[in-house]
Formats: structure tokens, C-alpha cells, sequence
């Protein structure tokens, strides 16, 4: 059976350490794996978007250096997925010999700009894309195009495209495909959502479904770029082709593939390998 | 070493005897040496003295703005482009053949440190080249976490035939810049080995 990868498969396959990396390889066999349009957008947001914003910030008159740009981000933003930023930061900036002076950051910043272009060349041509993305996601078909000679141009217009929620949202389909196309499983979840206790197992699937009823009462016009964040998970659960194996970490997916049928495996959390390593 | 006043003796189009040296007989200034020569641009180091005396300016702000203007490089033609590569490959590629040579043995060390020097000069000499990025990507496959130790010898021998392959190629296109990265990748090379911190994959 072909693989479907969800992000939180995908995603460590670009970006995860090597010993996880060489696990879900192992785990998902040599054939070529399968992703949406919408799970490599989801790998965008919650990861090259903010490393492009790093990348500007280091452009700024008043960060001399990568020092003062990691400062500056790690006082003022605190989430996980921002602080990620930092790692990847100082791992680059060491690997490459670059000490934290006026003088290496313009080196820096190209060496940045490059990995960022790799990332993106990565979840592009990395997997097979199954064409079966039922929600026109408008940000999925935003390209990242990086002129070698101008770098920052590509990026910034990459960036504008992509924080143009209201844009992006006036192009896509998503209430096409929760409110019509799979309207019968989003129903089917809700209910079953009202039935479970809230425990680590159900935590997940019961944040997805409470925003799914939210939709199922406002209709479409409770659907933003914010909203299918949060459903994301369903999202994937219910385009995903039920002749494929829907590859994933989350545990929300357990329940969300149950209920519809979908053939699917949950595989351990990187700290669960590394912890057993 | 190469000094200015070699290069202004060189006859145009014609090469500077440098070129044929041995890769220890030069040093890292050789290159910008070789781009001035060819592109008639100045080499960076004098230029940024001259701008500092003439300005005048505050020496900090000077070094700000210049550090953001040479992150977006000016562009070198294609055939310099092509002289410069050759010229820094030759020393990847010899290194390359030590390295398999040497695969498993400590000493494997002295090679990996000679193609991570000549990726930082071409790095150094032309930022934005097509060439210069596919190396970056070789470079962090290797670097991070001393992975160099850890590929066999098989896998260096097919990343020379790629650089040998691309050499040959007057203008790297684009599209040919992603494939080899994806080539590499093929190979076994993670050419994005910076992880995520383990608290956000598990979000």
C-alpha cells in the first residue's frame, strides 16, 4: 500500500535530527512517499515562514550580528516553533566558521538564504504529490522563486503572498470540502467527540472536532487561514486517498482515521526514539 | 602569494600564471584576485579601505550597510563563473579522492578540512553562483555533526562525477541546482541535518 505522509511525518523527514530522520526512513520503506500541496504548506507555515522572518531580521541597521538577531528573537518571541528558529540558527552559523561579527553576518545571511532555498527545494521534490488536495489551498500554490543575485526579493515577495490570509482564503475551497464534499465524517466526528471523556489519548481529536462544530454551526464564513490551522489535522484525515496508508505522529489521527475508514500508522515522537536510543 | 602588482601585469584574457599552481601553493586571496582580474572590479578588501577614507563616515554604520549590501552580490559573468569554479574544483575534487582513500581513518580528516576551506573560498568569491549553493548544500551534508566520518567512500566517488558533470555546464540553470541537491539527497547526503528543537516536533 502506497504511504500518505501528514506533516508531522513529513516535516521531520526535512528538518528532524539524523538518528529520527534514519528511523521513519526506516519505518517507511523505500518507495517513494505520498503528500498534499496542503501538508507542504502546513511544513511552510509552521517553519520556513519564520525562518524567512529571521532571515529579514538579520537585515535590520541595527542588528550588527547573528548574536544580536537571536537576542532580539529569543527575548521578544517565546513559542516553540520560533524558538526552533534558534537552533537551526547557531547550528548553521558553527558548522559554517562564522563568527558572530558584522563582517560574517552578510555571509551568513547568504548561507541562510541558501538553506532556506534547500528546505524549500526539499519539501517541493521530496514526495509524490497525489493530487487529490480537494481544498485549493491558495498559500499551497504560492511559490517561493529565489533569484541567486537577489535573494531577499524572492523571499519578501514569498512572504507577502503568504500572510495574505484574506487572499489566500477568497481563492481556496476549504468550505467546499468540509461543509459539502465530507460533510457526512465532520458530522460523524462531532458526535463522537460528545461522547469521549478528555484524557492524553482524546485531547487532540476533541480540539479539532470542537472547532469543527464551531464551523458546522457558523458555516463558511467561520473558515479562515486561522481556523484551518487549528482543523488542519482533518483536513488531512479526510482528503487522504482511502486507498493509501496515512502516515503519521499526532495521536488525533487515531480517532480521525477510525472514523472514516482510512488505513493509517502512528509512529513513535522523535523523543521517544531518541529516549530509546 | 599573488600580489596587485601581478595583476596588473597580466596580459587581458589571458590567465594569470597562479592558476596553474598547486592548490597548497595558493591562498584564499588568490581568488578574489583572479575574479578582479577577469571582471575588472576592484578586490573587496581595497575597496572597503577606500570607502571608509573617503566617506568618512562613522566606521560601524559604514560596516552595517556595507555587510547587507554584499549579502545581495553583484553578478559575475558566466564564463569568469565558470573560470572560478573550475579553479576551486580542482580542489574538491582531489580532496574527494583522498577522502575515499582515506574513508574509516582519522586521517580522513586533513581532506574534509581541505573541501570545507575551498567551499568557504568559493563561498567568499562568488556568494550568489549556482555552483557556490550546490556546494553549500555538500557542505552542510558533511559538516554537521562531523557527518563526514560517517559516509563510505561509494558516495564520494558519485559526488564527484556530479561536480565533474556540472563543471562542464557554461551556466548552472535553476532547475539543474535542485535536481543535484535532490541527487544528493538521493546519495544519502542530508543536505538539511539542522534539527528542529525536540519540543516543537512534538507539537
Amino acid at each position: 500500500m502506497e504511504r500518505f505522509l501528514d506533516t508531522s511525518v513529513a516535516r521531520p523527514l526535512l528538518v528532524a535530527s539524523r538518528p529520527y530522520k534514519k528511523f521513519l526512513k526506516s519505518s517507511l520503506g523505500l518507495k517513494p512517499c505520498y503528500t498534499s500541496k496542503y501538508v507542504r504548506m502546513e511544513i511552510s507555515r509552521s517553519y520556513l515562514v519564520n525562518v524567512i522572518s529571521f532571515y529579514f531580521m538579520l537585515h535590520l541597521p541595527s542588528i550588527d550580528s547573528y548574536d544580536d538577531a537571536i537576542r532580539l528573537w529569543s527575548n521578544r518571541y517565546k513559542t516553540s516553533e520560533l524558538k526552533a528558529v534558534l537552533h537551526l540558527v547557531a547550528e548553521l552559523a558553527a558548522c559554517h566558521g562564522l563568527k558572530s561579527t558584522t563582517r560574517d553576518k552578510a555571509k551568513f545571511i547568504e548561507i541562510l538564504g541558501s538553506y532556506i532555498k534547500r528546505i524549500d527545494i526539499k519539501n517541493r521534490r521530496s514526495f509524490v504529490d497525489p493530487s487529490n488536495d480537494s481544498t485549493h489551498c491558495a498559500r499551497a500554490n504560492i511559490i517561493l522563486k529565489i533569484d541567486a543575485a537577489r535573494p531577499s526579493a524572492g523571499m519578501k515577495d514569498f512572504y507577502d503572498q503568504f500572510i495574505d490570509v484574506e487572499k489566500c482564503r477568497s481563492q481556496c475551497r476549504i468550505g467546499n470540502t468540509i461543509l459539502e464534499r465530507h460533510r457526512s465524517s465532520v458530522e460523524a466526528y462531532v458526535r463522537y467527540a460528545e461522547t469521549l471523556p478528555p484524557n492524553e489519548e482524546t485531547r487532540g481529536f476533541l480540539k479539532v472536532c470542537e472547532n469543527l462544530k464551531e464551523i458546522l454551526r457558523r458555516g463558511a464564513s467561520a473558515l479562515s487561514c486561522k481556523t484551518c490551522e487549528k482543523i488542519g489535522d482533518a483536513v488531512i484525515a479526510l482528503d487522504a486517498s482511502r486507498n493509501m496508508n496515512l502516515d503519521h505522529i499526532d495521536r488525533s489521527f487515531d480517532l480521525l482515521c477510525c472514523l472514516i475508514g482510512q488505513s493509517h500508522v502512528r509512529h513513535p515522537s522523535e523523543s521517544a526514539v531518541m529516549t530509546s536510543v | 602569494m599573488v600580489m596587485l602588482a601581478d595583476i596588473t601585469a597580466l596580459e587581458p584574457n589571458k590567465p594569470p600564471a597562479y592558476i596553474e599552481q598547486k592548490s597548497s601553493e595558493y591562498h584564499d586571496t588568490d581568488l578574489l584576485h583572479l575574479r578582479s582580474h577577469y571582471t575588472g572590479r576592484p578586490i573587496p578588501i581595497f575597496k572597503r579601505n577606500i570607502d571608509r577614507t573617503e566617506s568618512q563616515r562613522d566606521s560601524k554604520i559604514e560596516e552595517q550597510s556595507e555587510s547587507v549590501r554584499s549579502s545581495e552580490s553583484p553578478i559575475i559573468e558566466p564564463p569568469v563563473s565558470q573560470i572560478l569554479r573550475r579553479h576551486v574544483a580542482q580542489d574538491i575534487l582531489a580532496a574527494l579522492g583522498q577522502i575515499q582513500a582515506h574513508a574509516g581513518l582519522p586521517s580522513a580528516a586533513v581532506y574534509a578540512e581541505q573541501i570545507f576551506r575551498s567551499i568557504r573560498q568559493l563561498r567568499d568569491c562568488l556568494p550568489s553562483d549556482p555552483f557556490t549553493e550546490i556546494l553549500f548544500a555538500f557542505y552542510d551534508a558533511l559538516a554537521a555533526g562531523n557527518a563526514w566520518m560517517e559516509y563510505q567512500p561509494s558516495q564520494y566517488a558519485e559526488v564527484s562525477k556530479i561536480l565533474q558533470n556540472l563543471l562542464a555546464f557554461r551556466t548552472i540553470s535553476p532547475d539543474r541546482v535542485e535536481k543535484t541537491i535532490m541527487a544528493f539527497e538521493g546519495l544519502g547526503f542530508d543536505t538539511t541535518p539542522y534539527p528542529l528543537s525536540e519540543d516543537v516536533a512534538e507539537e
